[in-house]
């Protein structure tokens, strides 16, 4: 009896010291340096009303260009992937193989190869762009290891899902083709 | 012993629930009925706009019971309309034929009382939202309910326009007004600078490798901030603006590093598989963040400077999207083809699911945290939802064309 009552005892007190305390967001305290403060380019009033433009003007829009050149390259091919991986299985060596024949000729005439990552449409994008990354490294190194090129002639970029091969629909096969890598050639 | 034993039991009867209460008692909500100044209503494009703009700022502040009806009437006239009396507060409002100015009243009908009675104006008309936006906002403090200052702050997203091409836009909350500030090329992740909006980071992959770039949207200038080979992401900014989360990958390897403006980089996370999406969380000593090192996407947590990495308690196994505000986080959850938004926190188990249906992602709490902001995906088209944490009144302002790639306000 008395064992009894002290095992209850000591899982009352380990039930009570377990309950998390109650908190309610409204009551949470906000930074208060952390609120905005509107800019406008005239804070006291114009003619009794208050400007609440955080612009003084019309906003600019800047238009880029790349700033450089892609070569076509014919006779290489993509590499696919499953969903979520980015090993490059045994099958796929041939290509890889096949593929640094033709970069290597590229590299002597002076060109780098950029291999690029690419993704399917779900997930996030940030996310996804870390996937495609993981796919254009693991390339390089296998364009390296089993196809004889110098690492230093590869750049690798992650494309996340901005570049979709197959835009037709949302099918399994469809989502396929955008899991890949693109070799590309450029001056 | 037997006393101790039923002190504590009944103790238990009366112990706090484990859950965080995020649903605030709204007892009852305060009846607005909104009237247009006769002489001046219809007078320009945007005069039917404004009034939805009101309608629909006052229902998502969670604060009001909002009479749809459209009333005209004498701006002037101290005269309510029989019909009215029965309303607590009479919004009137004067809206210029230039669409650049905004003059309003806040009545109390139960004594005729002005609260509030102030005149807005705007440098561009086509900025005309933001008139009531302001106007709301003010309304709401004069009223002393709590604080809805997100509703005026400026959207920046970046959309695919096409195959290798995105923009980036500037937008209030709405849509109703919307620019693109950045065309040309893949132009993705921007991320304000400063609390205040007056400059943004975002990522060009116009260069041959991906850059990082501060536009200062008052002068214009553009900054180069940093490039890395692979993938470059700022993923969170400082209170103080001083430092930044980015998502870098200067060896093909994706991690976390702190940039610290006019001092450089330090890595945060060393991990051989996927490390993104962080965030500050607390006083901004500690980053939640998005890892594949349990096999899936999940959420974890760190103290910066220091190598021990938490799971941070999360509903499902499938989570890559998340972001923090004080110690609460959102985060996406893949749940078979839907994608769904949960709340939660990173020191309990609490757990509320926000979205039920279609592909949610993208979450961000609002400045002040009430607030929460998503991108909903129901086959190829985007809009953009805001659910109030308290009072869980929510809005879905539809996208015209494009894909949002990220958002942040």
């Amino acid at each position: 009896m008395k064992k009894t009552l002290y095992i209850m005892t000591i899982l009352s007190i380990l039930l009570i010291s377990g309950c998390a305390q109650k908190k309610e967001l409204s009551n949470i305290e906000v930074d208060d340096k952390g609120l905005p403060e509107t800019l406008t380019n005239d804070t006291t009033t114009n003619n009794g009303y208050e400007n609440v433009d955080l612009y003084s003007q019309n906003s600019s829009t800047y238009t880029q260009n790349n700033s450089y050149d892609t070569i076509a390259n014919g006779g290489i091919q993509n590499i696919y992937f499953d969903v979520d991986q980015y090993i490059i299985t045994p099958e796929k060596l041939p290509i890889i193989i096949n593929n640094a024949k033709i970069l290597k000729q590229a590299i002597q005439s002076g060109s780098k190869i950029k291999i690029e990552g690419h993704c399917d449409a779900t997930g996030t994008d940030e996310y996804n762009y870390a996937l495609g990354l993981k796919r254009a490294k693991a390339t390089k190194e296998a364009l390296v290891s089993s196809g004889g090129i110098n690492p230093s002639n590869i750049i690798i970029v992650s494309m996340g899902e901005s570049s979709p091969a197959c835009t037709t629909d949302y099918s399994s096969a469809c989502l396929a083709k955008n899991r890949r890598v693109e070799f590309k050639i450029i001056r | 012993m037997r006393l101790i034993l039923f002190f504590l039991l009944t103790l238990n009867l009366f112990a706090v629930d484990a859950e965080l209460t995020i649903e605030k008692d709204v007892a009852s909500k305060a009846s607005i009925s909104i009237i247009e100044d006769e002489n001046s209503a219809g007078s320009s494009k945007f005069h039917p706009k404004m009034f939805h703009l009101l309608i629909n700022d006052l229902k998502i502040s969670g604060h009001f019971n909002v009479d749809t009806n459209y009333h005209k009437g004498s701006f002037e006239n101290v005269m309510i309309a029989p019909e009215l009396h029965d309303r607590e507060y009479l919004l009137k409002y004067s809206y210029a034929p230039t669409g650049d100015k905004l003059n309003i009243k806040l009545i109390q009908t139960i004594d005729n009382t002005i609260l509030l009675q102030k005149g807005y104006s705007i440098n561009s008309a086509e900025r005309y939202p933001f008139l009531a936006h302001n106007a709301i906002v003010d309304i709401n403090n004069i009223l002393n309910y709590e604080d809805i200052s997100w509703m005026k702050r400026h959207l920046i997203f970046s959309k695919y326009t096409a195959s290798r091409k995105s923009e980036i836009w500037v937008a209030d909350y709405t849509l109703s007004f919307a620019t693109v500030i950045i065309r040309g090329g893949l132009n993705l992740f921007p991320k304000w600078a400063n609390q205040n909006q007056t400059a943004f980071y975002y990522t060009s992959y116009n260069n041959l490798l991906p850059t990082l770039y501060r536009i200062d949207m008052k002068t214009g200038n553009k900054t180069k901030i940093i490039s890395s080979e692979g993938m470059l992401v700022c993923s969170d900014v400082s209170h103080n603006g001083k430092r930044l989360l980015l998502t870098m990958a200067p060896n093909g390897q994706t991690d976390i590093y702190e940039y610290t403006i006019g001092k450089g980089t330090k890595r945060l996370t060393r991990f051989g598989g996927i490390d993104v999406n962080a965030k500050y969380i607390g006083d901004e000593s500690r980053i939640v963040f998005v890892s594949n090192r349990m096999g899936r996407p999940n959420i974890y947590t760190k103290a910066i400077g220091s190598n021990d990495v938490s799971k941070v308690p999360q509903y499902g196994n499938n989570n890559s999207s998340c972001d923090a505000f004080e110690q609460y986080i959102l985060y996406s959850v893949k749940e078979g083809k839907a994608v769904n938004i949960y709340l939660g926190s990173i020191y309990s188990s609490y757990i509320r699911p926000l979205t039920s249906n279609g592909i949610n992602q993208l979450p961000r709490f609002s400045n002040n945290g009430r607030v929460v902001l998503y991108i909903k995906t129901i086959g190829r088209k985007n809009s953009i939802g805001y659910i109030n944490l308290a009072t869980k009144d929510s809005a879905l302002y539809p996208m015209i064309n494009g894909k949002i790639q990220s958002i942040d306000w």
